[in-house]
């Protein structure tokens, strides 16, 4: 069995081009690995008395840099954000739950294709997902990764693929 | 009609100030439903000629369901709503009102809450102002009237509020500078501007300046249906074509015909009268489309929009 073609999802996210806001007081660039281009260039035109980079290296030191600078931060913020898909989304979420709104927030497309994937049988969140079906690493059963993304968990939606014949498993397929 | 009419009985009326009246509804047969701060009801006045449906918000405590208040201004321009308040209703009278309906209901995220009321649009607000205190929010309000004229609550607030109220009378020369407004607020603030469209507007364009995000900017304008050049709307599945007077609403006019047509606000706001237009040029007149789905011209709001040919042809 193959698993059907998906339809085009709603929830999926598209990227636009990231432009910086001239009317905001305080731009906050937040990166993990490597900045990209784009966003230096941006960086770059900023006085440094109107900007903050945080660098790091995963979300858990985000969430502590983040942490530290929120209380301070004016009204008229822009949040520049770049890394993989699934850190992007945590860090926008670290912002808006302290009462920045969307639009605040602009995310760098992702390059890596890679995915987090939510399996809704044991709600495990596997990383690094490249291939459709996947392994989850949390329960083990072979899932079906949808377009289906939560922005809160940065996430993609999974279920079983064979769950009426656990010896039917499907060629897998890399995601674009 | 959305909704069950309630029928209230008027038990007060207040002249507050010269040009505004303030009614006490209590419910004639059930009590009254609580409701959410900034809620509206639309109160129906039997004219001579025609119904009258204008949209009201609630400005007593949301939690009082023994009566109902709202406030009138009588509109320099009215077309019969604020007039019928002010000269025929009476102590006694009974009154159908809608159920409480919101469009302009608070931020309960926000951390710091920002109102900007002018004139009689202080009224949304008075029923913010002690839900916003029984929840112990950061709050401030700001009150922009022309003296005694708008000023109707300038007394009251100034004391309740303590140093949470900002009054401007124009009349006296206060002008309030809406950028200090924004200067440094912090993550979290929202806006709130109920009052005339020239405040809500220039409130809107210094926000942009200011770098403030437009999703931090509350508002509620209720445009009351302006007239303009009669028309005539044809119903397409039916083939019914009702005439437009200048005077009258293209939502009233097809009331008038008996084709009910889904309704909340009245005033451009909520979406809920929105008709797909099959043919005809209109003039939009409403805060609710986009500017894209007005440019693409294939649906329109009966409550405040009109046509610009002669006749279109729409269907509910």
């Amino acid at each position: 069995m193959q698993p059907e073609a998906l339809p085009e999802v709603k929830s999926r996210p598209v990227y636009q081009t990231v432009e910086k806001n001239d009317r905001s007081s305080m731009h906050i660039f937040v990166v993990a690995g490597e900045m990209p281009q784009a966003m230096s260039d941006i960086l770059d035109s900023c006085e440094e008395s109107e900007c903050s980079v945080i660098s790091v290296t995963d979300t858990s030191e985000a969430k502590q840099n983040v942490s530290k600078l929120l209380p301070t931060l004016p009204l008229s913020t822009t949040v520049y954000v770049a890394g993989t898909e699934a850190f992007i989304w945590y860090v926008s979420e670290l912002f808006t739950s302290a009462g920045m709104m969307p639009e605040q927030v602009q995310l760098f497309a992702p390059e890596e294709k890679s995915r987090q994937v939510f399996c809704c049988h044991c709600y495990h969140v596997t990383s690094g997902v490249t291939e459709s079906p996947a392994e989850c690493g949390g329960c083990g059963r072979v899932l079906v990764v949808t377009d289906h993304f939560a922005r809160k968990h940065g996430a993609y939606f999974a279920y079983q693929v064979n769950a009426e014949d656990p010896t039917d498993v499907p060629a897998a397929e890399e995601l674009s | 009609m959305s909704g069950d009419q309630i029928t209230v009985v008027v038990s007060a009326i207040e002249q507050v100030a010269p040009s505004i009246r303030e009614f006490t509804l209590t419910s004639k047969d059930a009590t009254l439903y609580p409701f959410s701060p900034g809620s509206h009801v639309v109160v129906e006045m039997q004219g001579e000629s025609k119904t009258y449906k204008n949209a009201y918000s609630l400005m007593s405590d949301p939690w009082d369901t023994d009566a109902y208040k709202i406030a009138v201004r009588l509109q320099d321009s009215s077309r019969g709503g604020s007039i019928y308040m002010h000269e025929q209703v009476e102590v006694g009278d009974e009154l159908k009102i809608t159920p409480p309906a919101n469009m302009f209901a608070p931020e309960w995220g926000a951390k710091k809450h920002v109102l900007i009321a002018g004139g009689v649009g202080i009224t949304p607000f008075m029923s913010y102002l002690p839900e916003l205190m029984r929840r112990d929010a950061d709050f401030e309000l700001h009150y922009l009237y022309r003296g005694n004229n708008t000023g109707a609550y300038k007394a009251e607030l100034a004391q309740e509020l303590g140093a949470r109220y900002f009054g401007y009378d124009s009349v006296q020369g206060d002008k309030c500078d809406i950028t200090t407004l924004f200067a440094e607020r912090l993550l979290g603030t929202h806006f709130y501007i109920c009052g005339p469209e020239s405040l809500i507007e220039g409130v809107k364009s210094l926000a942009d300046e200011c770098g403030v995000p437009a999703s931090a900017i509350h508002y509620e304008e209720f445009a009351a249906p302006q007239p303009g050049e009669p028309f005539e709307v044809e119903i397409k599945s039916s083939g019914v074509v009702v005439p437009v007077g200048a005077e009258e609403s293209m939502l009233e006019a097809l009331e008038a015909a008996e084709i009910e047509v889904p309704n909340l606000c009245r005033g451009g706001v909520c979406g809920q009268c929105v008709c797909q237009v099959e043919e005809g040029e209109i003039e939009h007149r409403d805060h609710f489309l986009s500017g894209a789905e007005k440019a693409a011209g294939t649906a329109v709001m009966p409550c405040v929009s009109r046509a610009k040919s002669k006749r279109l042809v729409i269907e509910i």
